[in-house]
């Protein structure tokens, strides 16, 4: 992980900072002079701020659960441009055994704007695949895309709202209940509560079709401990499951699982 | 003939037909003998699995009635068969059962299925011995033809005896030539005989090798449909 944020690092040194810089890659609503990692949601990326590298864990728990993911991310930003890639590793449940395997490299391209970012995001399929899901369809379960993004967040003193909108095309083997090759619509809103310098609450609802789980809510915090350290912690809750909307057809409304996730990021 | 603008379409209406029927059967079928030490119990099918997607190792499991024991072996998968290898051979002149489980269903993977026809449990045996496993009137002139557990001699057939009401015929049977029905390979051998006998649907047919008897009521069936019965087919 060092080494990923020494390369993230050095690649965005080369590029010396402008005004515009300065501008775009405002601080989010910390209060004081902590390290500006920028604020984001769950499905809504982070964009903006320094060098990072992430890692992060969800643990999917309850009946329909046994599905660990943890994804190694890191972002490197060089001017108006960030540039982000992620690798997740899954341990899941097969019927006679459990299995670990690669998800999809996420290769990440972001421009940033005065209101609005835009992004692309690719997905390509690993070797050792894992026969499973998470929070996103196109993350985990091997396929291969593109996908385009735009996010765009608003600060009002302690809160700020984020929002996104994505489409990609996406092909995965013709494994049901992926639908083979599939068009994917999300969007997603949060909102980010800061009461105090250092931590806020995160509150995310997010939509996207076709996924196994279309309609998704995350609660979470964020802490940052210290200068260019951040914490979260997140309850993510798959609604249209608890409805009883399930990948196989309906199934019994009722909570079936939740996922409980915790990342770790540092940035310079 | 279509018009040319309608010939754009054929795609669409393509969409709309049913899928391809899709073949699933078992080997060997319920009741067949004399199979070899180094045979393994095929589940035929089609499937979406992917090839690297670990089996499930309970899917097939095999019951030595003679040693009353199970037997140990490894189920594989890929995306045309299911199949089960015995950890040794088969013991010779035992026999067996094996059933086959429906799968069990992952909230978080990829959807198993396997037709139901294919599931439940059957018999198989390593004896060399012969027995009749199936007998139904057939379409030819209502002959009574039976499906004995392995390939039979010409001397073993000349020995059997059929029975049907108060008439009982001993040898003249005729073998139904396999290549008439659908016959896949892997199979260790069978035989179907018919011996031209009058018989209606409903009668009792008895039919009689060395010692022992086996009765039953016959219907009108052809010798295709009655594999498929015994190997448990769809499709």
């Amino acid at each position: 992980m060092v080494w990923l944020m020494l390369a993230a690092r050095a690649w965005a040194d080369d590029t010396p900072a402008t005004a515009d810089d300065e501008e775009t890659t405002a601080p989010a609503a910390t209060g004081d002079d902590v390290v500006p990692l920028p604020v984001a949601g769950f499905a809504i990326r982070p964009v903006g701020g320094p060098a990072a590298v992430t890692l992060d864990t969800l643990f999917i728990v309850g009946g329909t659960g046994g599905t660990q993911i943890a994804t190694v991310a890191a972002r490197a930003p060089r001017g108006d441009w960030q540039f982000g890639a992620a690798v997740p590793l899954a341990a899941y449940r097969a019927p006679s055994s459990h299995e670990v395997g690669v998800g999809n490299l996420g290769a990440d391209l972001w421009h940033r704007g005065r209101r609005v970012d835009w992004g692309l995001e690719g997905r390509l399929a690993l070797g050792a695949p894992a026969w499973t899901w998470g929070y996103a369809a196109p993350d985990v379960w091997p396929g291969t895309g593109l996908a385009v993004a735009v996010q765009s967040s608003q600060e009002a003193g302690p809160v700020t709202l984020l929002g996104r909108a994505a489409f990609g095309i996406y092909g995965t083997p013709d494994v049901p209940p992926f639908p083979g090759t599939y068009g994917r619509l999300d969007g997603a809103f949060a909102v980010d509560w800061s009461p105090v310098a250092r931590a806020g609450l995160v509150g995310e609802l997010a939509w996207a079709g076709w996924d196994p789980t279309p309609v998704d809510a995350t609660l979470g915090l964020r802490a940052l401990p210290i200068d260019g350290v951040q914490l979260r912690a997140a309850a993510w809750m798959p609604l249209s499951l608890w409805a009883g909307g399930g990948p196989y057809g309906d199934v019994t409304a009722g909570f079936h699982e939740l996922g409980l996730s915790a990342s770790l990021t540092l940035g310079r | 003939m279509l018009p040319y603008r309608m010939l754009s379409l054929l795609p669409l209406l393509a969409g709309c037909l049913p899928p391809p029927e899709e073949t699933s059967y078992r080997l060997p079928f319920d009741g067949q003998s004399a199979i070899p030490a180094d045979y393994v119990l095929t589940v035929v099918r089609q499937t979406t699995l992917p090839d690297d997607y670990p089996p499930d190792t309970d899917q097939i499991q095999v019951w030595d009635w003679t040693a009353s024991a199970p037997v140990a072996g490894e189920v594989a998968t890929d995306d045309q068969t299911l199949t089960f290898t015995p950890d040794a051979p088969w013991a010779s002149e035992h026999d067996f059962s094996w059933t086959v489980r429906p799968p069990v269903q992952l909230a978080r993977g990829p959807v198993l299925e396997l037709p139901p026809t294919v599931l439940g449990p059957a018999g198989f045996s390593t004896r060399n011995a012969l027995w009749p496993v199936w007998g139904w009137r057939g379409a030819n002139a209502g002959d009574a033809c039976v499906l004995f557990s392995r390939e039979a001699t010409a001397d073993e057939l000349d020995a059997v005896a059929v029975t049907v009401g108060d008439a009982t015929v001993t040898g003249g049977a005729y073998a139904v030539a396999m290549a008439d029905v659908e016959h896949p390979p892997g199979d260790p051998g069978l035989t179907i005989a018919c011996w031209r006998v009058p018989l209606a649907d409903g009668d009792t047919l008895t039919v009689t090798l060395g010692d022992q008897s086996w009765v039953g009521a016959v219907q009108t069936q052809s010798a295709g449909d009655v594999l498929r019965e015994v190997r448990q087919w769809s499709g």
